[in-house]
């Protein structure tokens, strides 16, 4: 999910899609060793036999239906899945990951029983956890992942992170006046020049806010004077940043780096770019469960696996999004968070805090 | 069940006269004026019921939990909800005044009027209500923002940078989005309803010396009331709950209106809190009720027959040279609220990047990505069997209730009437909930297919749908029914047989109006469609949440070439033409 603000961040707008990848076929024998084995270390070759084993008993069930993003990132992942897995095809689900979750939740006490993965941002993934929807699992992959992603309660699996730093239009900022740091925004040539997506409820500009009220030196004084500096806030980040690109404020917060590429990608030319503060960038982790009563729980599982894999890591950042696994490169700098200060929210915790959070954020921006 | 009580009673246990009364209550037309009701009210209150109930519980509509007030003291302790509510109602008024203002006054250009090019008049102002209203406000946010807005940039270029700016993002930008988009909607309800008009009463007003203005105001717009008061009461409902301006516009000019509202108890609550949601809806319904109220008051104890038994077509007034006047401010009118917001979707659609205007960005290829969709494909097919089949089979339905609302004498009409409002008193996104809670249990499998969808869409089109037919049905002369009757014919043949044929231009324009509104309904249903249910509004909003703005353009510019092939045609084949089901 390139997109940021939705599965990221407690969702704010997440969308899921159903194209099936059905009709994709390779040769039955790229599957039989592949698996895991791309994996190379002695953990993955012990659950590469585990791998075949769960392959067999996934395409009995043949199918696998979970409410993924429709960014390319996702749909190379299903596209290169199903060819890696011939004979099982990928369901997706359209809707915002909050509207799923409620619907699945629905659902359950219908006794109707259709997804077998479920994903999105962590209060989403919280809430479903704390709900009784989701099964544990943990992956045998989870041992190649940064251990500071890894879900203490052991029923979330990470999926990848989404950052935010400051985003600029290039032709409004020249290099010599960008922004450096997060307290540079506050310099009063900016005022009233900043936009950014209401921090309210969830989204990217929650996840930020919590991020820089949280971690000293900024905390949340700084909060309130970057809401003196009289900030722009919009609803829709996608259309926000229509009006970034077209010259309508020169700089905007709450845009993940992965939308960043995404813009890249249609348009090399589009003139806007990431900047990372110096103080740190907020982040936010994406995860993934298996649902409780899953119709196809091996194939969900060969799925999960799947993900956190090498292969599976490196399609995911090819796109935009960036991995949590060891050692897995992404070919783009605004995604790459080796060697970057995390300013991580504490999981569970300020998921649960949202509500006071956006009170607080509620009386910093809109009761003056 | 009725017949056994009858049969079995003894006359000392049920009265001589309740007997006769009974007996007199069970023809076969309130039988089926009563099977109508028990269906639209099933329609209606079964998911909103779900929700209601929901509201007084600690849990999630649909879910099991205890009772609780709390949802109504949050809402209603608050003084920020009265606060808001006051706003809400002025905005939404302001908005509905001026855009009824325009609607009539280009009505009577087109139908009244010896304007040049009338039809194709008629036509353009229609335009903007086939452009989704988040769209719509999509492209005036580019237009009118105060530094980059295109028309902005150009008054700065034309008069030097002292030139005044218009920020849209105001109170004078949201009324100025919401009744453009109004104006068309009103129009296209009251357009038909200013054709069918009967001119023989008119005439003898001229023949007795008032003048045109007099004539207008003292027996043509009285004798429109109907249709009139009930095009504004619908779209000053939906400026209630509507959400696209208040979210888009509203929101960064810190202008709070009863959708943030509502949409903060969706947004900001995990789970997200529809208790409260549904509680605050319960304001805008008794909004409703009270409208209705005073809409039965103006309009009781008059008679609103337009449609007689004898063929007059209604007068056309010469305007003189000042017809070209009227034709330059219809063409006004459909540059700026069709042309200019469309021609910024138009060049979204051509452009790799929405906002960044440069010939080096054009590109085919937001086309080339909606047309390799398969889910597109599904969903344009889902939108036009499921969106055209419900539209047609809500239009007959609603032209029942009408009749029997405005008709019949059925000791249920009232009830059946105010039934008929209340899906537009709660917003999509509260009522999807409620359908999703409602029909997961439902005994009959509906759930996960197009079926559901559908009904969706017939429940959600009932306002708008029996507004559209129960102008018509008032204008009806009694005459035509009274003779039908006269002759023999029964209840159904007159309605068939009568009424249907000189309703079908309204009806059929109605079924249109509705397509459009099932065609672009996203909140109602986007919990209801799934994988082999997708619909397009599902898919366009799938591609605004993925970032592509650009293909959201390209998707709402196929929409836009469907809905008007599909008038055009319509008015082609005589389906929609004037008058074309009078006697």
């Amino acid at each position: 999910m390139r997109q940021g603000k939705v599965l990221a961040s407690l969702i704010a707008l997440g969308l899921l899609m159903s194209a099936c990848g059905g009709g994709q076929t390779a040769g039955s024998s790229a599957a039989a060793g592949s698996g895991v084995a791309s994996g190379g270390k002695p953990a993955a070759s012990g659950a590469a036999a585990t791998n075949d084993q769960l392959y067999e008993a996934a395409k009995k069930e043949g199918e696998i239906v979970a409410n993924v993003q429709d960014s390319d990132s996702e749909r190379l992942a299903v596209d290169t899945f199903t060819k890696r897995y011939p004979g099982i095809k990928i369901t997706w689900q359209l809707g915002r990951g909050a509207d799923v979750a409620n619907k699945l939740t629905t659902q359950a006490q219908g006794n109707v029983f259709t997804h077998d993965v479920f994903s999105s941002g962590p209060h989403d993934m919280d809430g479903m956890r704390e709900a009784g929807m989701l099964e544990p699992y943990q992956s045998p992959e989870l041992a190649n992942v940064r251990p500071d992603f890894v879900d203490a309660n052991k029923v979330i699996d990470p999926q990848y992170v989404l950052v935010y730093g400051i985003t600029v239009n290039t032709k409004l900022v020249p290099p010599d006046q960008e922004p450096k740091s997060w307290n540079d925004l506050l310099d009063p040539k900016w005022k009233g020049k900043i936009a950014m997506q209401d921090p309210r409820g969830s989204g990217g500009t929650m996840t930020l806010l919590v991020g820089l009220s949280k971690y000293e030196p900024l905390g949340m004084d700084y909060i309130r004077k970057l809401a003196a500096q009289q900030p722009f806030i919009g609803r829709e980040t996608n259309q926000l940043l229509t009006q970034l690109v077209s010259g309508e404020f020169p700089i905007m917060l709450g845009v993940s780096a992965g939308q960043l590429v995404t813009q890249k990608d249609k348009n090399p030319s589009v003139p806007v770019k990431e900047i990372k503060p110096t103080e740190g960038i907020p982040m936010v982790l994406l995860g993934a469960g298996l649902m409780k009563n899953a119709p196809h729980p091996n194939a969900a599982r060969l799925w999960l696996d799947w993900r956190l894999s090498q292969e599976g890591q490196e399609v995911l950042g090819k796109e935009g999004q960036s991995p949590v696994r060891n050692g897995v490169p992404t070919p783009h700098e605004e995604t790459t968070i080796e060697g970057v200060k995390l300013l991580y929210l504490d999981k569970g915790q300020d998921t649960a805090n949202l509500p006071q959070y956006t009170k607080q954020w509620d009386d910093i921006f809109f009761k003056k | 069940m009725s017949d056994t009580l009858v049969a079995r009673a003894e006359p000392q246990v049920l009265p001589w006269g309740w007997r006769l009364r009974l007996n007199a209550a069970l023809t076969p037309a309130n039988i089926a004026m009563g099977g109508i009701t028990l269906f639209v009210a099933f329609l209606v209150l079964y998911p909103l019921g779900t929700l209601l109930i929901g509201s007084f519980l600690t849990a999630t509509p649909g879910r099991t939990g205890t009772f609780t007030l709390q949802n109504y003291i949050s809402a209603y302790t608050d003084s920020a909800t009265y606060r808001i509510l006051l706003t809400t109602v002025v905005l939404a008024g302001v908005k509905t005044i001026l855009a009824t203002l325009l609607a009539v006054t280009f009505g009577l250009i087109v139908v009244r009027t010896d304007t040049p090019l009338r039809r194709l008049l008629e036509l353009l102002i229609a335009v903007p209500f086939f452009v989704p209203p988040i769209l719509e406000a999509i492209g005036w946010i580019m237009l009118l923002s105060p530094k980059a807005g295109a028309l902005n940039v150009a008054a700065q270029a034309l008069f030097g940078p002292g030139a005044p700016v218009f920020n849209i993002y105001s109170l004078g930008g949201m009324i100025w989005v919401l009744m453009l988009n109004s104006t068309a909607f009103i129009f296209l309800l009251v357009v038909n309803a200013l054709r069918s008009m009967d001119a023989s009463l008119e005439e003898a007003a001229f023949a007795s010396g008032a003048s045109s203005l007099q004539v207008a105001l003292r027996v043509t717009l009285p004798l429109m009331a109907p249709a009139i008061l009930g095009a504004a009461t619908l779209s000053f409902i939906r400026a209630l709950e509507a959400f696209e301006v208040p979210v888009l516009i509203g929101l960064p000019a810190k202008v709070f209106v009863f959708p943030n509202r509502i949409y903060a108890a969706i947004d900001y609550d995990r789970p997200s809190n529809y208790g409260l949601a549904t509680s605050l809806g319960v304001s805008l319904m008794v909004i409703t009720l009270v409208l209705i109220f005073l809409q039965n008051r103006i309009m009781r104890g008059k008679q609103y027959t337009l449609i007689s038994g004898k063929g007059y077509q209604p007068r056309i007034i010469r305007l003189g040279p000042a017809r070209y006047a009227a034709f330059a401010l219809c063409i006004l009118f459909f540059v700026v609220t069709a042309v200019l917001p469309i021609s910024q979707l138009l060049a979204g659609s051509l452009s790799r990047t929405f906002g960044l205007w440069d010939p080096a960005s054009l590109t085919l290829s937001n086309y080339a990505r909606i047309f390799t969709d398969d889910q597109m494909w599904r969903g344009l097919r889902n939108t036009l069997l499921v969106g055209g089949v419900t539209a047609l089979f809500a239009m007959v339905l609603c032209s029942f209730v009408a009749y029997v609302i405005v008709r019949t004498k059925f000791a249920g009409r009232r009830f059946l009437d105010l039934v008929s409002w209340l899906p537009w008193t709660v917003p999509g996104i509260v009522v999807g909930v409620g359908m999703l809670a409602a029909y997961i249990r439902f005994p009959v499998h509906v759930y996960g297919t197009v079926f559901l969808l559908g009904i969706a869409f017939v429940t959600g089109g009932i306002p708008l749908g029996v507004r559209l037919m129960s102008g018509i049905m008032m204008q009806i002369g009694a005459e035509l029914e009274e003779s039908a009757r006269v002759h023999g014919a029964q209840w159904g043949q007159t309605y068939r047989r009568v009424l249907l044929p000189l309703a079908r231009p309204a009806l059929l324009a109605g079924a249109l109006i509705l397509f459009v509104t099932f065609s672009r309904a996203l909140s109602s249903v986007v919990l209801l469609s799934g994988p082999g249910t997708e619909l397009l509004s599902v898919v366009l909003f799938k591609y605004f949440n993925a970032g592509r703005v650009e293909a959201v353009c390209a998707l709402a510019m196929l929409m836009l070439v469907i809905n008007l092939v599909g008038l055009a045609i319509a008015r082609r084949t005589g389906f929609l033409s004037a008058g074309g089901g009078h006697l």
